[in-house]
């Protein structure tokens, strides 16, 4: 059976295949997998963010006056955002976490505009050799298929984002063995970009996962040895985990996690990962809205870089987003 | 067996129990007509909604607490067009089926005593298109419950100045009327259906409200010098200028104040619906007040703050009684 594999970022590739013409799309069979990979390790590494991609989000219709009265609102100087709020300002989310019996750590976070998300990690022991991700990710987008070039872009987004930026000492066991984390997240309503949400629970769930404690020698070297764990211990995971921030472009203003309204007038969207107090990959633009979309002064991805960095660094603000 | 042992005690307790469940038994008394929200099964009936029991004479319904809204006519709602078709629109009401707006039932350009034409059928789009908002009365309902609407009124048509939110239906109770101008220049229309607008209050709404004067005074004083002579062409003009504008898809100028005033009203209307409080004009002024504590609007999205204005508009309702 054919399947859409991986997602070619960087250049646009034509193939012919018996669904007709795919462009962009990886269309063959499991077989031939590893074939293109080897070929074309760009299209499954690269993390970079593909326009086209995000069609996936749900249109909203506006009227024509109120497209002009909400973009003029956002537009002038002295701004006001529909729900009152100041650009550094997130919806309020409620969030629970450690709720899945079956799972090391979970987490479920719900948005004020209903938006709602849950992230499951588990762990397996796996031979360190052997493996090259200590990092899995699986999404699945209420509405999508789960090969749909939309759930496939964000998904190759997080994995690349988590398996560069949790460090594999944190996963270690042995000197052979490690933990591999399989970050399982299902997105059940989504009314605006879901980036920040996936981001946010899946840091909330890291943040509380527990992991069996090992009971056998850390060092297996030389003698050959299956890890043994402690049968009701467990040690809480420490890890640094990266965020991803969605901010608005509209003219010469930034607004962070914009909501469904401001999604639809915004000129542009930016999207920005910030880990360690500095931005990292992947940071670049996203389609926010189906029209109107507009080019992006270099001069306002440094402001949203600032605006972000001011909510990220801030400890207090970290809070009150996570707590 | 199990079942008959419930229905007694159901029985015992149906009185003073006001809340039924989708399933529950309501009555085994084939006495009983039924109503909406129930269905039977072997002369009992059973609930088929979560909602309180109402008993009209020998009907026996219950009245789902939440649910799409139901029509009715006469019902002032907010829509907004989904899709344009042959001499109709499509209009989402927010109920199980979209409304229906006959090209026959909204007010032409070019004066009120005009016959719809082929060219009219051709430039819909002119008038209404998909993504606009209007306010409307329902006419009448279809025999699946879906309904007819029309905007022929001055005081219906399409929708400009302000911004659109959602609230549960249930929350807004029907009343004589549903258009009000609230303090700071702003209106709002609290649809029926759970559809608001909020705007700016129109200069001509404002000088309507100044001084309560006839239609003539007003066209009087706006135009300055009445003379009888030309009167009458400059009138049926005026009708056919100024009509086209209101199918118009441009905002007036708004200041940042109104703005400022209009995302507060917003956000208020917001904290009633999370409150699950009855949306009325008076609520939404004293909750309003009540917002004044807090210098910027959007501390209003906070859950306790916004618990905290919700209890402040209960116990001030309270206190005047």
């Amino acid at each position: 059976m054919a399947k859409v594999l991986g997602y070619e970022y960087g250049k646009k590739e034509v193939m012919r295949t018996k669904y007709g013409v795919v462009s962009g799309l990886w269309v063959c069979a499991e077989s031939q997998y590893k074939k293109i990979r080897e070929k074309f390790p760009s299209s499954f590494d690269q993390s970079g963010h593909n326009e086209e991609v995000l069609k996936g989000t749900r249109r909203m219709l506006l009227s024509a006056t109120e497209r002009s009265y909400l973009y003029e609102s956002l537009h002038s100087k002295h701004i006001i955002r529909p729900d009152g709020r100041n650009i550094k300002q997130f919806r309020p989310i409620q969030s629970h976490t450690g709720f899945l019996e079956l799972s090391n750590g979970s987490s479920k976070i719900t948005l004020s505009d209903g938006s709602e998300c849950i992230v499951s990690i588990k762990a397996k022991v796996v031979d360190k050799a052997q493996e090259q991700d200590l990092v899995s990710v699986d999404l699945e987008i209420a509405g999508h298929r789960e090969d749909s070039p939309y759930t496939l872009s964000l998904t190759s987004t997080l994995q690349s984002l988590y398996a560069k930026h949790i460090p594999r000492e944190s996963l270690n066991l042995t000197s052979k063995f490690a933990y591999k984390l399989y970050i399982d997240i299902l997105v059940i309503a989504t009314y605006s970009h879901p980036l920040t949400m996936m981001s946010l629970a899946t840091y909330l769930a890291l943040q509380s996962t527990f992991l069996p404690k090992l009971t056998s020698s850390v060092d297996d070297k030389e003698i050959e040895e299956q890890p043994t764990f402690h049968d009701y211990e467990f040690v809480k995971l420490q890890v640094t985990v990266p965020v991803i921030f969605t901010v608005a472009v509209i003219g010469e203003n930034c607004i962070i996690d914009p909501s469904a309204e401001e999604m639809e007038v915004s000129d542009n969207g930016l999207i920005v990962s910030w880990f360690d107090g500095k931005p990292i990959s992947p940071m670049g633009t996203v389609r926010l809205s189906e029209t109107n979309i507009k080019s992006l002064n270099p001069a306002l991805i440094v402001k949203s870089v600032d605006l972000v960095s001011s909510i990220a660094n801030s400890p207090w603000n970290v809070q009150i987003i996570l707590s | 067996m199990e079942d008959s042992d419930n229905a007694d005690d159901e029985d015992g307790s149906m009185q003073n129990r006001a809340i039924v469940t989708p399933g529950e038994l309501v009555t085994d008394d084939p006495v009983w007509m039924k109503g909406h929200g129930t269905y039977y099964l072997e002369n009992r009936t059973y609930s088929s909604v979560a909602g309180t029991v109402s008993r009209v004479n020998r009907l026996l319904s219950v009245i789902p607490i939440r649910g799409r809204y139901q029509p009715e006519t006469g019902d002032h709602i907010v829509g907004r067009i989904t899709e344009v078709g042959q001499k109709r629109w499509k209009v989402d009401i927010g109920a199980k089926q979209d409304a229906v707006l006959m090209l026959g039932s909204v007010n032409l350009p070019g004066g009120v005593l005009r016959r719809k034409n082929e060219a009219d059928e051709l430039q819909m789009r002119n008038f209404l298109k998909e993504g606009d908002l209007l306010n409307a009365e329902v006419q009448s309902l279809f025999q699946d419950g879906s309904a007819s609407l029309h905007t022929r009124s001055l005081k219906y048509g399409k929708l400009r100045d302000g911004v659109f939110l959602k609230v549960p239906s249930s929350l807004v109770v029907r009343s004589k009327y549903h258009s009000h101008e609230l303090p700071g220049g702003v209106s709002v229309i609290l649809g029926v259906n759970g559809y608001v607008w909020l705007r700016k209050t129109s200069d001509l709404q404002q000088q309507q409200s100044a001084s309560h004067v006839g239609k003539d005074a007003a066209a009087l004083s706006t135009r300055g010098n009445y003379s009888v002579g030309n009167a009458s062409v400059t009138i049926t003009r005026l009708e056919e200028e100024s009509s086209w504008e209101i199918y118009s898809d441009v905002n007036d100028q708004i200041s940042q104040s109104i703005r400022e005033t209009i995302t507060r009203y917003a956000n208020c209307i917001k904290i009633l619906a999370y409150c699950e409080i009855g949306i009325t004009l008076e609520r939404v002024t004293a909750c309003y007040e009540a917002s004044m504590a807090y210098d910027e609007a959007g501390k209003l999205i906070d859950r306790e703050v916004m618990e905290s204005i919700g209890d402040d508009v209960i116990t001030a309702e309270k206190y005047r009684g």
